[in-house]
């Protein structure tokens, strides 16, 4: 459910009516370079939104106008109501979390965790407590006294988190949390990082290029290309019905098939540039002429049965390539066009190159997007 | 073979150190033993360090070269900051301003410092010319004067050791405590200052034994107003002609730069161990 629909059921205070977190036409340029152009990005409380693109498309610099720690040319930054797009960084209440993690190596990790503390004159048994609780939190009990380069790249990110976290900020930034981490741990801190989030239940922005972490992790993604944003939604949302070909292959991969809508049939059909006709189900891209029909790899069905089922497409696998747990497949189909088909193992260890086989999948499974790119 | 080979290449620098550095020092040092008697001794030292007189001269310098290097440090700190965060061409042109005064001599530096400060100089012509002052102020010949001209001539050997430190500091570090609250003042105390300490260590060393050692701008700024012992040694080895209290008063201040560097050395030249001693 969206938070904002949660709240508009109950009559709150203004500042509980406010989203944590709204920024409205932000633009950005650096020299000539236009890095955002009018972002308009709302995330309402306890939400884990991540900003996901690829590198240059603007996203850290968004985290940082957030921050506080670049001043956007255009727009205004409104946290739990409060107008900040002037206010400087220190004035923020917002816990940030740097894709180097950032720790003052020349302090111990309760000088760092301690340092915000100290910064707003919380000092004595009370700083003493927080700070006990935010390394129970972040389960770094008993290293108080190290410092950061006796530290291992996972913990070092939790104190990282921790040094964020005891200031009990308004909105948690994290920039590119795992990109430091080898792949084990990230898995491990992915789930941490989203446990504590939930726990907590504190408002939180991630930025990442990593599809996989965004689609883990969030409650909704922002995918942002040059500058804008291209679409937003819960993670399933946007990998199941991707609004072009650009976030379509960012987030998971997909086959794209070009050609064009023809009313055949029932419910008019999808004819690729070779000839290759596909039936469609209702008219979800009616009125378009050409088109792109994109299916997943892991949507497609794969059998050699003979016969093939009804609407079944015959082709010949090209390419084998296994990776553990899944093959990865090219598939050949009759009218020349390529497909690549995505199979967990169990029943396709003898699958290889040359076979024939046959390629089907459900109408629902193919997302119809116009031929030409809208943002053009 | 490869130590064969390291000892061919550090040879001739070695050689040359012997000869043209180590070499003369020990012979300084020998030479200032020199009694008028023909024996041997320290009176020299004790003539320079309990006379009233000349003892004036070491305590002055040592005075004049604190309140440099202070200056130094306080000058140094922003300039060493912008020289280390600006983009690439904007650090360049700022390292050459920085270094263009290098390429002049101390004498020409010096005189043309007597020339901007003197009684009708430049600097005097200036404010009484605007009427903020109706005598022209004494500067040449005065303390004030030669550690003007010293802060000028030793500035760039504080921004480039602590532009180096600073430069070594992620902007990260600066970044994250100010989002952890903190305002400039807090964020320079508590995260550069004691990151830069090993660089600002190096610079005090190398502007406090230069002023020390300092010879052409208290020459010419200084007079013989002020006492300070770069000048005292040349009037006492070429003017007076007594070569062994030159070589002691020389030796003097030889040993107080080499304690200085002991000193730097011990409490931590090293980037790891400055950051570690300043971590409680």
């Amino acid at each position: 459910m969206e938070p904002g629909a949660q709240r508009a059921l109950s009559p709150a205070t203004p500042e509980a009516a406010a989203p944590d977190v709204e920024l409205r036409g932000i633009s950005k340029h650096f020299g000539a370079t236009e890095v955002l152009r009018g972002v308009d990005l709302t995330v309402g409380r306890g939400e884990l939104v991540c900003l996901l693109g690829p590198s240059g498309c603007g996203k850290t610099t968004l985290l940082r106008i957030l921050a506080g720690l670049v001043q956007p040319d255009a727009g205004s930054v409104r946290i739990r109501g409060r107008d900040v797009t002037r206010l400087p960084a220190h004035a923020r209440q917002l816990g940030l979390v740097f894709q180097s993690y950032a720790l003052f190596p020349h302090m111990t990790v309760r000088d760092n965790v301690a340092f915000g503390l100290d910064a707003r004159g919380i000092r004595g048994p009370e700083a003493h407590q927080r700070i006990a609780r935010a390394l129970t939190l972040v389960h770094l009990d008993g290293l108080e006294r190290r410092y950061p380069r006796q530290l291992s790249g996972g913990q070092q990110q939790r104190v990282a988190l921790a040094r964020a976290l005891v200031l009990n900020p308004d909105v948690l930034l994290l920039d590119e949390p795992l990109s430091n981490l080898d792949a084990r741990l990230r898995q491990e801190v992915r789930d941490e990082i989203r446990a504590l989030q939930q726990d907590t239940g504190i408002t939180t922005v991630l930025v990442t290029h990593d599809q996989e972490e965004a689609l883990t992790m969030s409650d909704r993604i922002v995918v942002l290309q040059a500058g804008v944003i291209v679409q937003s939604g819960r993670p399933l949302e946007v990998y199941r019905s991707p609004r072009d070909l650009f976030v379509a292959g960012f987030l998971g991969e997909a086959n794209a098939l070009r050609g064009r809508v023809e009313p055949r049939g029932a419910g008019g059909a999808f004819v690729t540039d070779r000839g290759l006709s596909i039936a469609l189900e209702g008219s979800t891209g009616a009125g378009a002429a050409t088109g792109i029909l994109l299916v997943r790899p892991e949507a497609i069905e794969l059998g050699r049965a003979q016969p093939a089922p009804a609407g079944a497409l015959a082709g010949v696998v090209t390419v084998v390539r296994y990776r553990g747990a899944t093959v990865d497949l090219g598939v050949r189909l009759e009218s020349g066009d390529e497909l690549r088909v995505l199979k967990t193992l169990p029943g396709y260890h003898d699958v290889q190159a040359g076979d024939r086989i046959w390629v089907r999948w459900a109408a629902r499974d193919g997302v119809l997007l116009p031929g030409e790119d809208r943002r053009a | 073979m490869r130590a064969v080979r390291a000892f061919i290449l550090l040879l001739p620098a070695t050689l040359f150190l012997v000869v043209a550095f180590a070499g003369p020092i020990i012979f300084l040092g020998w030479s200032s033993l020199d009694l008028a008697d023909g024996g041997r001794g320290f009176r020299q030292y004790g003539r320079f360090l309990l006379d009233p007189f000349y003892r004036g001269f070491l305590l002055d310098t040592v005075t004049i070269s604190v309140i440099t290097t202070v200056a130094c440090v306080v000058l140094a700190y922003p300039l060493a900051y912008q020289l280390a965060r600006a983009s690439a061409t904007t650090r360049g042109l700022l390292l050459m301003l920085l270094i263009a005064p290098l390429m002049i001599g101390d004498v020409v530096r010096g005189y043309g410092w007597l020339i901007a400060l003197g009684d009708y100089g430049v600097l005097n012509q200036i404010l009484l010319g605007i009427g903020l002052v109706s005598r022209p102020i004494r500067l040449v010949f005065t303390p004030t004067g030669v550690v003007i001209g010293l802060v000028q001539v030793l500035l760039p050997f504080m921004v480039l050791p602590l532009a180096a430190a600073i430069g070594a500091v992620p902007v990260d570090l600066e970044e994250a405590s100010r989002s952890l609250g903190a305002r400039s003042g807090r964020v320079f105390r508590k995260i550069l200052l004691p990151l830069t300490l090993p660089g600002l260590g190096a610079g005090v060393v190398i502007v406090f034994a230069l002023a020390m050692g300092s010879f052409a701008i208290p020459m010419f700024l200084g007079g013989v107003r002020v006492k300070m012992v770069g000048p005292l040694v040349f009037q006492q080895a070429m003017q007076t002609a007594d070569w062994p209290f030159a070589a002691a008063i020389s030796t003097v201040l030889f040993a107080t730069s080499l304690l200085l560097l002991v000193a730097y050395a011990w409490l931590g030249g090293g980037p790891r161990r400055g950051a570690e001693a300043t971590a409680r």
